[in-house]
Formats: C-alpha cells, structure tokens, sequence
C-alpha cells in the first residue's frame, strides 16, 4: 500500500516539474532557427528552394524542410544538422543539385552590356555596375551561388574555381 | 612527390629500446623474485611471456600488422613478464595464459594496440584473473620456497592444477604479509614482520632508480604514489598503532613494482606533469584503502586501474598550468 | 629544458661537421632550362611581361605592390612564358633561359646610401625584391616601415643557423663577411640602429674571426658580436633578442613594437649586393642535402630552379624533398618544388622513416621550448579539434620540431601541427566569409522589404490622394459643374419664387 503511495507521489512530483520545467524554459525556435543557420554555408544559393539560408533554416525548424536539400553544404551540413537536431544522417537529395567544387562568379568585363540584371540577382550584393555600365563582382563577397548566371543576357559571367572551400561550418 | 618529415633521424630513442630498456631495469626484482618462488615462479615468467607474446604474433597476423616491426617493439614481452611478477609461484599452468590472453587481446588490441589503450595491459590480465580464480591467486608458499620443488614436481604441479589441488601439504602454504596485515589489523600485542619479499620491492626500488635516471620515466607518479601512500599509512599508525606500518605498506606486496613499472606505463598515465602527480596520488591512496578496507590483500592492480579511468579528464584538465 | 633534443641535435651536428670538415665552399650551378616562378592567387599581384617577352637577368617581373609584396625579378635572360590560372588559382612565370645570362641592373648606389633617407631606401628594397632569407620571406622594407620611422634600437644580425642541417649562413661568412659588414652597415643606416649586435655561435671560432676582421676592416658604429649557446632553437627570433640583447619579448607582441629589428646575414649581403651592384635580389645560398649519397653542397642558385635540376648523378629522380634542414620544415606543395627565397636548406630524396602510434611518453612536452604539450595537441589535430587546440596554444608553436627529434614512434608532430594550423586558418577564413554572406543577404533582405514597404506606402498614399479628389470633385470639383449645378440650385429655386405672388 504504501508503495502505490511512494510511487504515485513520485510520478506526480515528478510529472509537475516536468510541467514547470518545460512552462520556465519554452523551447526556443527563434535560437533554434539560429543554430540552423549556423551550420549552413551561407551561399544564399536558393538550391533548397527556400530564398536564402535562414528561410531554408526558419523552414527546418517548422519541419517544412528536410536537412538534406543543400547542395553546398554538403554531406558535412548534413551530417552537422543531423547531430544538432538528433535526426538520422541521410543522403544529399540530389534533386536540389549536386555538391561542386567551390567556385567563384566572373565577369567576362569585354562581354557586359551593363544590364542589372545580375545585380538585382544577386543575394549579397556583391555585383556592383550601373546601367550601360560594365559590371564587376566584388570577390571578397561572393558566394559562389551561381544566381547571377541565369538572367544574364549575353552569358558574360563564368564561375572560376576558387582556393577557398565555400564555409561550412566545421567549427563544433 | 611528398614530402618527409624527419629526413635524419636522430632521436636516440625508439619504442623498442624504451621497452628493452624498462625490461632490463627489472632485471634485478625479477632475479630476486625468482630466488624466492624457485622454479614455480620462473615458471609463471616464462609462460606468460610466451602467451604474450604468442597472441601478440596472432593478432599482428589477423590485423595485417607487420609482423617484426610490432613484435619489435617488445611491448607484449614487457607485458607477459609484468603478469609473471603478479602472479604468485605454482598457480595452475593455464592461469598466466589467460591473463596473458585478456591483456594483449582484450586490453591492447581491441582499442587498437600499443599507444590506444586507456588500461594498463598487465593489470587488466592480472585484476582479471585474480577475480575469476581468487582461491588459486591467493594461495602464495611460503617464502623462501627458492627451489624446494624440482623442475619436474613443479611442471607436474602447475600442469595439474597448481597449488590449489594440492592444499593437503598445508605447512607449504602461508599468509603473505599483507594477508597477516589485513586479518590482523586491530589485534593488540602483534607484530608484523615484512617477510623476504621486501628484497625483491628494494630490487625493484633500484630498477625504478635507474629509469628516473636515464629519464625514461619522470618523478612525479613514483614521487607522488609512495609519499601518498606513506601519508596515509603513517596518519594510520597514528591513530591504531597496531595497524600495519609505513614499512609494510612500503615494501611488502607489489608496491615498488607498481610504483615504478606499472603505474608508469606512459599509455595509460596521465601526460602533463599536474596529471601525474594527481594520477599517482590518486593510486597511493587506492592501494591504501583498498589494503586497509577491501577484500584483497594487494591493491596495486586494483588502484592503478580505477585511475587509468580517470586519465582522460586528467589530460583534458591539463592546460591548467597556464590560467594564472 | 630541451638538453635531449640538444643532445640528439648535436649528434647530428657531428655527423654533418665530419663531412664538411675540408672546406664548405660555395659553388655556383648552371642554370637550368627553366625557371619558374608561381604566384599564389589571391595576393595582389602586378605581373609586368608578358608572354614570349625576352627578359634580362634581375629585370622585373611581378612589380612590388605598396605594403605588400616585394617585387619578384627574373633569375635569368630569356623568354617568358605566362602559364594562366591552374586549378588552385596559381599563375606561373616561366622562363626558358637563353643561356647567355645577359645582366642589366640599374646603376650602383655605392657610398651615395648615406644621403638617402629610410623611406628612400625602403623603396629601393621593396622595388629590387628584398625579403629576408633567413626563412620567413618577410619583404624588408615591411620590416623597416613597421618601426614606423622610429630609430631602432637593436638591430639584430641573426647569424645563428640553429638548425644543424643548414649550413648556407656559415658558409656566407667565411666567404662573404665583407659583404656581410658592409650590408648591416647600410641596414642600421636604413632602420637608424642605435646598436647593432652581431649573433653568432660561441662554437664558431672560425666564423668570429672572420666577422671581426672584416669588422676592423669596415666598422659598423656601435656594432658588438654576440657569442651565443649553440643550442637549438636558439636562432629563432624571440630567443635570439632574449638570449643576445637581452632583451625579453613578450607573447603576442611582435620585436619591432620594442624598436627590434633582426635581419639575416643572407639579407645583409643582399643589401650589400643591392647598393654596392644594383644586383635586385634573384638568388641565394642554399644547402643542399642528398642523403642517398651523403652529399652536402652549399650551392649558389637562382629562385625558381627545379628541383629536379639539382638531383643529379646516382639519384636520378627526385620522389620526396624536405625543406628547411633536420628540424625546422616547412611543407612543399608538390608543384612549388622550385627554390624559393624561403628554401635555405634543401633534402632530397630523404631517408624514410617508420611511424608508431603515440606512447604518450611526454618526451616531446619535456623538450618543448614554448612549454605545449606536443601529444595533447596530436590527439587534437587529428581529428581536428580547434576547440581544444586553441585551449593547449597551438598557437605558441614556433614549429621548431624538437618534438619530431625525440619522438621515440616517429611521428611527423610539426607537421601535423602546421597542417591544423592551416586547416584551422582555413576554417577561420571560411567562417568569416559565412557570417559576412550571412550579414549581407540580411541587409540586402531588410533593403528589399524596406524599399517594397515604402514602394507599397508610396502607392498607398497616391490612391488615397485620387480617391479622396474624386470624393471632393462630386461637389465641388469641376468648375463648370459647379457653375451646372449653382444655375440649377438657382433655377430650382426661381419656380418657387415664381410662385409666390410678385410684390404689389
């Protein structure tokens, strides 16, 4: 008898910090979101389907998305999501691209006829130029997401290997 | 092309010789030791150097290892001899072999061989053995048995079961030192006298010497170790003068073997000089309370175990030296 | 501290000494068919010729950018070839040579460098290619500019090789002092060098008198020789002011903050060469060791020399190469395998050695002179762990591989290390660029939904504007209408006074 009381008590106190300990520290999806976007390599590339990486990052923590949807990252991203979100490490979904070498956007300068359009295609912008004017893309701050390639008109820009690898995160 | 590193060598020492060179060290305990178990305990040596040494060849064969450059570094050798030393003389044939066999297999290679492994070799064989016959280990002759029994009575004895099957010849057997100490302790009137086995811990005492000289092993865990150790022991006295006394604790039992050859092995020690002193501390007082409060006799397999666990934070805490 | 690695150190010393014992002269090599010269990307570079160009001996090539770079200059005569971008994003300079050799310098300075001022003559070093040779490549007149036209204090004349294996420095001295004096002489002019000590080994009675003859022959003001312990590493820079000035730099602070300022004996005499012949700096002295045939040269060559130009005879082909002599070593990338300012000291094809795995005996943490913990930060490197590398200092690390000569396993510790550290520069830079991208899109992202807000806003306002005229223009919007409807108003208001009765 007095065991059933022990053990009936003990679940209850237990059960009611639980409840206490979950009302004082809600989980919190906004450092979630923020942890995400951590481990991803910040290409801005859309690859994934989302706009850049912290949509893709907002729609894993709502589970929209699936960690395997980004191409540049890799199968380190992947296996770096699986770890922090307790998930199993799966294959690059290779219907969102495939995983490149690093590589950096060029402007043939010869070949532009100044059209902004890449300008306005690209997610850091790091392509400065003025209408009718040449373009150029500012090294330091490209990602290597490819964006710019489609909408130019005269296919002026080509992607060049770069010596560094694109960020992923390796730093946990 | 690649690049080499190291295009001269010229570090005067290799695994190899530091392993030779340890062995050599033990040379004068072990001489002693050999006066005082006689054949029984040459016996003991040379069986569990050869099991060792044996399952050393088989597992190099079976992990694609080369096979001369593994068994060059004599690390299996220095291994078997350690049980050898633990074990006591007459102990059935097959005992050393499954020490032998638990330390290189087990303790060694399953972690990936010399240099992974987070527990001393030896000491997993030996603490493994010791639980799983403690009747056969506890059985020790009196010494000096030196070489009462012939080299055919003891093949027939050790092929037979060891000591063990023979209890019938009681005035053969007696309790060691520690053993008098332990069931003593508290007993009002009664001396204890270390018996001849402090020769063999002065011997190894030497060896140790010898090694802190040539600095193939550094102060802090034999420093550490034996002052902890006397510490407790004399706090002891202090309070029962009965118990067994800074001498016993010293130079009975496995205590300068341990202190010099065992809980030195750099494998499975702490690395960084605070973790040593921390490491050997933690072990003389292990053997301290395992001696005065535990089950077992000697303590040095136990102790220098339970602190092999604690290596890892040991080296993880290690940078300490430089937050000031 | 490190007396085993010392100890292992000068068995080695003895080794190289008995061969060397005759004479260590320094012999000149014919030049190779091709020179070539890789410039990393990356960098700002400004290559100046162009391909099929015939260039002169010292002429320029890759012209010296303002705080950066020095200039790089040919080593020979003859044709250019500009090879573009490789898959890492290098260009390669190279030169067929003509053979001929033919020189063009600019005119000689000579005794004229004491009109000059520090800036005047930074400008001459960092235009004629001037970098230190003692390893580091640092360009000089970035050495002198970090003094900030401060006087110097010390300068320091490291002509300590603490590494056994490189004997090019003491082989300079004997030959060269002269130049030597007459370089430090012009380089405490250029760093305004209150006090010039002159660093030698007190193992070296040899090199002492010859420095202090020349020095009686052409002295230097308030110039002292340093004797100091042979021991390694006694030569790097840190150790070297500590143990010869006396003066203790701190960590974390670079020499020249202090008004300290070293410079190689190499250098010197390259300043000397620079002034005294307008010779732009295009080679060096360099040991070569050739372990299979037990060889030691000190060999004259020009930057950019294959190595596979220098394997000759027995050992035809060249499978591995070491840098920087027994200890001190850098890692070759396989395609830069030509001599470069850096390579004072050349093995090839070295002995192979066997490697074990980690006892963790210590003896590396016993002989480190930065006081790390060599086995700690392996079992970090790999798998790399810059958390914990950074808490055990691999930072501290002068790469000086004391560790590497006691390891009783063989294990190739300094460059394990200098592979995490660039692993870790790596990720450093990467991490940088991430968060840079991240910040970036952030604010193209907060541009976008302002400029669309206001976009939006602006559309908003100008309905409300038209709906609200349309509202107001139903009355009184449209003048004609209004005069419409005030004549109707009226109109409508006649037939009722129609209908009263008029006024009698």
């Amino acid at each position: 008898m007095s065991g059933i009381v022990v053990v009936t008590a003990l679940a209850l106190a237990i059960g009611a910090l639980l409840g206490i300990a979950s009302k004082w520290f809600p989980s919190n999806t906004e450092s979630i979101v923020e942890k995400i976007d951590e481990l991803l390599p910040q290409t801005q590339c859309a690859q994934c389907g989302y706009p850049g990486c912290r949509p893709y990052a907002m729609a894993i923590a709502r589970g929209d998305a699936e960690i395997n949807q980004c191409p540049p990252g890799g199968e380190q991203t992947i296996s770096d999501l699986a770890n922090l979100l307790g998930r199993k490490v799966v294959a690059l979904n290779t219907e969102f691209g495939e995983q490149k070498p690093p590589a950096l956007a060029y402007i043939i300068e010869e070949d532009c006829i100044g059209c902004t359009l890449c300008i306005h295609a690209c997610p850091v912008d790091a392509i400065i130029g003025s209408a009718k004017l040449m373009h150029t893309i500012l090294i330091d701050h490209c990602t290597g997401c490819e964006l710019c390639l489609p909408p130019c008109p005269v296919d002026c820009i080509e992607m060049r290997p770069s010596a560094l690898p694109p960020a992923s995160t390796a730093t946990s | 092309m690649e690049p080499v590193n190291k295009p001269f060598r010229t570090g005067p020492l290799t695994v190899n010789t530091i392993m030779l060179l340890v062995i050599a060290a033990l040379v004068p305990g072990t001489v002693i030791h050999i006066y005082l178990t006689g054949w029984g305990g040459l016996a003991n040596l040379l069986v569990a150097a050869a099991a060792a040494m044996l399952f050393e060849y088989i597992v190099c064969v079976l992990r694609n290892k080369p096979v001369r450059e593994t068994m060059g570094d004599h690390s299996a050798l220095l291994t078997g001899l350690l049980i050898g030393l633990c074990l006591p003389p007459l102990v059935n044939l097959w005992i050393p072999i499954i020490a032998a066999a638990i330390a290189i297999l087990l303790a060694k290679h399953i972690y990936g061989g010399l240099g992974n492994n987070i527990f001393n070799p030896a000491m997993v064989g030996y603490a493994a053995v010791l639980v799983s016959f403690p009747r056969d280990l506890s059985l020790w002759p009196t010494l000096p048995q030196s070489f009462d029994f012939g080299i055919i009575q003891t093949i027939n004895i050790i092929a037979n079961g060891g000591l063990v099957e023979y209890t019938h010849w009681d005035s053969l057997t007696g309790a060691t030192t520690l053993d008098t100490a332990r069931t003593s302790t508290g007993t009002a009137g009664q001396h204890i006298t270390i018996g001849l086995e402090r020769w063999t811990n002065i011997a190894f005492l030497c060896g140790g010497a010898v090694l802190l000289r040539l600095r193939l092993i550094n102060w802090h865990i034999p420093v550490s170790l034996l002052a902890t150790l006397s510490l407790c022991a004399l706090i002891e006295q202090a309070i029962n003068p009965n118990a067994a006394g800074l001498s016993v604790h010293l130079l009975a039992g496995a205590t300068m073997l341990g202190a010099f050859f065992i809980a030195t092995d750099p494998v499975s020690a702490a690395a960084g000089n605070t973790g040593r002193l921390i490491y050997g501390a933690g072990i003389g007082l292990l053997i301290w309370l395992i001696r005065t409060f535990g089950g077992y006799p000697d303590a040095v397999a136990f102790a220098v175990l339970l602190m092999n666990c604690t290596v890892p934070v040991l080296d993880y805490l290690e940078p300490w030296r430089w937050r000031k | 501290m490190n007396t085993r690695a010392t100890k292992s150190i000068r068995s080695y010393q003895a080794r190289v000494d008995r061969a060397l014992r005759p004479a260590t002269p320094i012999t000149t090599r014919e030049l190779p068919p091709t020179l070539q010269y890789r410039i990393a990307p990356g960098s700002r570079h400004n290559i100046v010729v162009n391909t099929d160009e015939h260039v002169h001996t010292g002429q320029t090539l890759v012209a010296a950018i303002a705080d950066g770079p020095a200039s790089i200059h040919a080593g020979s005569s003859g044709t250019i070839t500009c090879k573009q971008t490789d898959s890492e994003g290098h260009t390669t300079i190279e030169i067929a040579t003509d053979g001929y050799d033919s020189r063009r310098f600019k005119q000689a300075i000579g005794d004229k460098f004491r009109s000059m001022s520090s800036v005047q003559l930074q400008q001459l070093f960092h235009h004629n290619g001037l970098v230190g040779l003692g390893g580091a490549c640092f360009p000089v007149a970035g050495k002198i500019a970090a003094l900030e036209s401060k006087p110097a204090s010390v300068l320091l004349v490291n002509a300590v090789e603490c590494d056994p294996a490189i004997l090019c420095d003491r082989a300079l001295l004997l030959e060269q002092a002269s130049a030597a004096i007459r370089g430090i002489g012009i380089a405490a002019h250029a760093c305004n060098a209150q006090k010039v000590i002159i660093a030698i080994k007190n193992d070296e009675p040899a090199i002492h008198t010859a420095v202090q003859n020349a020095l009686e022959k052409n002295p230097v003001e308030n110039s002292s020789i340093c004797k100091v312990a042979a021991d390694y590493p006694v030569g790097y820079e840190r150790y070297l002011f500590a143990s010869a000035s006396e003066i203790p730099v701190p960590e974390n602070t670079h020499p020249t903050a202090l008004g300290l300022i070293s410079f190689n004996v190499a250098t010197c005499i390259a300043i000397a060469q620079l002034i005294d012949r307008g010779e732009p700096l295009f080679s060096r002295v360099t040991t070569v060791h050739k372990p299979t045939t037990g060889a030691i040269q000190n060999l004259h060559i020009r930057f950019g020399t294959p190595l596979n130009h220098l394997v000759q005879g027995s050992d035809t082909t060249l499978q591995s190469v070491a840098y920087s002599g027994l200890i001190t070593e850098n890692l070759p990338s396989r395609r830069t395998a030509t001599i470069s300012p850096a390579s004072n000291c050349v093995i090839l094809n070295p002995e192979a050695t066997t490697q074990n795995d980690c006892i963790r005996c210590g003896l590396c943490a016993d002989v480190c002179p930065a006081s790390l913990q060599p086995q700690q930060l392996l079992t970090h490197s790999e798998p790399l762990d810059a958390k914990q590398l950074a808490r055990h200092q691999l930072d501290r690390c002068i790469e000086c591989g004391c560790c590497d000569t006691v390891c009783p396993s063989g294990i190739p510790l300094t460059r394990t290390f200098q592979q995490a550290m660039q692993a870790i520069h790596q990720q450093t830079l990467q991490i940088q660029a991430a968060e840079r991208a991240k910040q970036r899109f952030a604010a193209r992202q907060n541009r976008l939904e302002r400029q669309s807000a206001e976009s939006q806003a602006k559309l908003a306002r100008k309905q409300a504007a038209l709906t609200q005229r349309t509202k107001q223009s139903t009355p009184s919007a449209d003048p004609r209408k209004q005069l419409l409807e005030s004549a109707l108003r009226r109109r409508s208001k006649k037939p009722k006074t129609d209908n009263t009765p008029p006024p009698p």
